[in-house]
């Protein structure tokens, strides 16, 4: 019963976000690189309601309060009062304009609403997180194996491999790589994925180097199992369990890791939203706009703290030994 | 024992030879040249195709790798593109700085993390346990990043407790040596304690799931049966085995480290390797690149060696099977 809290406290917030991740464009109040009005929407406290006009060539304004009198609109901003006639207001309605602007957890210096971004980087993070895991556990599954069951010429290359790409700082060698070339998010996956795989390759072969010498593995050779039969029925099941932990925990670190590159201005370039680049956005009004990097910095430890707990819930759940 | 050295390091220079050709060979490949120099609109076309000629740039790819092999084994890494010096220079220069802060911040780290991974396991089960376990999985999610934001804001900028960045006051210079001693501590305590307050989740864990685990084995209990005062078992028979994990993380740390100091260098404008490298990379400057994966990856490569030699010397089991 123990062992199911760790999942029971990290599952529920890992499926929240993933929902809010894949439901992205559908729950975002609004277009997360809208930037109406940079100078009245200018780091709007959350809870900001905010009057929409619109101009003609797409120009918006957001105000206070609007109000129609008898000679146009006329549009309160910080107790400022502007006048304009009516034909150059495109969204008039009968007690002013049509639309208007809730901003729930505040915007930006570009006026962008932060929930939408918040939503839509959600979507963004758990998407590099769990795609260039994948790739990186596929690769260095199958690095991992050759290495294990190859023969002693290909272990030792392949081991090499792994060590040079070790003695390269993780960072330096991404940084490189998104300077070098150009970064989408699918490029950056790669990028990710290519380079992530290491030690998932030193844990499959440590793992399948033991299983090998395990009596029933020798007895399914024994009784005449091919080679491919012994690893994919006998060995691979066996080695997936701390596989599957290592990944799980592996998704978290590449999470906070897309975050850094990308508050370093690598990885995922404005105006996409990630929650990385959001801090970045917010650093220069950390106090005065505490919403802008505050709210991002939430969600992105919320997220890390329950891969962490689903990860480690995992482990004691499929791994006998630790209970 | 000489002879295991002397392989590992014949290994490892072979290793770093690899490392570097593939990265020679990426740098050039990819698009883009060194930005200092061909981005500036003030230069004109025959001053680039000059300069172009100057760094041997022109030159095909295969000729320029054998002429930069050619300068490295005659212990010349070339010139910096942007900062105009030797390159080696450029980074032996900042290599103590960065040096420093690792030291530092790798005694927060483990000075923090032992502290309550120990309290942590000698107080199992209650809830002083518990609560540090959540201590460590929150820290152990906390981007570093923010913590240094967030340390910056408040405890430099608001309460200018310290420094905002940089290693020195300016006029720092003019000093007597105490003083300026203290003000570089004090310009290294912020991201120290960042930086090891970032990375101390996994201490924690290491150093409490070791120590419960020596303490259930059989020896403990006959310590205990012996009637050893507990504070003795605890200190002496317990805590050395349980530490021989976190020696064996040691060498792997490194790598993971340089790059926890990259984003701390750059946030604190600490004058170090990693904000060498940072800006270097932005700016295409090839021969900084280049002798800086030479130097981290010799560091990498004597750290995880240095690792093992500890573990040896502390753990015989290992010495004997070697």
């Amino acid at each position: 019963m123990k062992r199911n809290r760790l999942l029971r406290a990290g599952g529920p917030i890992l499926a929240t976000f993933l929902t809010i991740g894949l439901a992205a464009p559908w729950l975002a109040p609004y277009d997360p690189t809208e930037q109406l009005d940079s100078v009245a929407g200018r780091h709007l406290p959350p809870l900001s309601v905010m009057a929409a006009v619109e101009f003609d060539h797409g120009v918006w304004k957001l105000a206070d309060r609007v109000e129609r009198t008898g000679d146009g609109l006329l549009v309160e901003r910080l107790g400022m009062e502007t006048r304009y006639p009516e034909n150059e207001v495109r969204n008039l309605d009968d007690g002013g304009v049509r639309d208007r602007r809730v901003f729930v957890l505040g915007t930006d210096k570009f006026s962008r609403d932060i929930l939408s971004r918040l939503i839509h980087g959600a979507r963004v993070s758990l998407m590099i997180g769990i795609f260039s895991v994948a790739l990186a556990t596929l690769i260095g599954i199958t690095v991992g194996a050759l290495a294990a069951l190859g023969g002693p010429i290909l272990d030792t290359v392949l081991m090499r491999v792994v060590d040079g790409l070790l003695t390269i700082p993780w960072i330096f060698l991404l940084i490189a790589l998104t300077a070098l070339f150009s970064t989408d998010t699918w490029m950056l996956i790669l990028l990710l994925g290519m380079t992530a795989w290491p030690y998932i390759s030193r844990l499959t072969r440590a793992e399948l180097l033991t299983l090998r010498e395990r009596d029933f593995v020798h007895a399914a050779r024994g009784l005449g199992a091919s080679r491919t039969r012994v690893f994919f029925r006998h060995m691979l099941p066996n080695a997936l369990t701390p596989l599957t932990v290592a990944a799980t925990l592996r998704i978290g670190t590449l999470i906070l890791f897309e975050a850094s590159l990308s508050f370093l201005g690598f990885g995922v370039q404005p105006p996409q939203a990630s929650w990385g680049n959001m801090i970045l956005d917010g650093q220069s009004a950390l106090l005065d706009a505490w919403w802008v990097a505050t709210f991002p910095a939430i969600a992105l430890i919320l997220t890390v703290i329950s891969i962490n707990l689903v990860g480690d819930g995992l482990r004691d759940l499929l791994d006998p030994r630790t209970r | 024992m000489l002879r295991f050295i002397l392989r590992r390091l014949g290994a490892a220079t072979l290793l770093l030879f690899l490392v570097l050709t593939a990265t020679f060979f990426l740098i050039h490949i990819a698009p883009g040249e060194p930005v200092r120099l061909f981005d500036n609109p003030r230069i004109s076309n025959e001053q680039k195709l000059e300069l172009r000629e100057l760094y041997g740039l022109d030159k095909p790819l295969g000729q320029q790798y054998l002429r930069w092999l050619g300068s490295v084994l005659r212990g010349d890494w070339g010139a910096s593109i942007t900062f105009e010096r030797p390159a080696f220079d450029v980074l032996m220069e900042r290599m103590p700085n960065t040096v420093l802060l690792v030291l530092a911040a790798v005694l927060v780290e483990h000075a923090l993390g032992l502290a309550l991974g120990l309290a942590a396991a000698a107080r199992a089960g209650t809830t002083l346990d518990r609560w540090i376990r959540y201590l460590s999985l929150l820290l152990f999610s906390i981007p570093g990043f923010w913590l240094a934001l967030l340390a910056i804001e408040l405890l430099a900028v608001r309460w200018s407790w310290f420094p905002i960045n940089q290693m020195t006051s300016e006029g720092a210079q003019a000093l007597p040596p105490l003083q300026r001693l203290l003000d570089l501590l004090h310009h290294l305590a912020l991201p120290a304690l960042i930086l090891g307050i970032a990375r101390c989740g996994a201490v924690v864990r290491f150093a409490r799931n070791g120590l419960l685990e020596v303490l259930n084995q059989d020896y403990i209990r006959t310590a205990h049966a012996k009637g050893l005062h507990p504070a003795r078992v605890l200190w002496v028979h317990a805590l050395p085995n349980a530490l021989i994990p976190l020696v064996q993380r040691f060498g792997m740390a490194l790598p993971i480290m340089l790059s926890g100091t990259v984003v701390i260098e750059v946030i604190f404008s600490w004058p170090g390797l990693g904000n060498a490298v940072f800006q270097a990379i932005r700016q295409r400057d090839y021969p900084v690149i280049l002798a800086s994966t030479a130097l981290t990856g010799t560091m990498v490569v004597l750290g995880s060696l240095l690792a093992d030699l500890l573990h040896a010397w502390i753990d015989p089991r290992v010495r004997h099977e070697a």
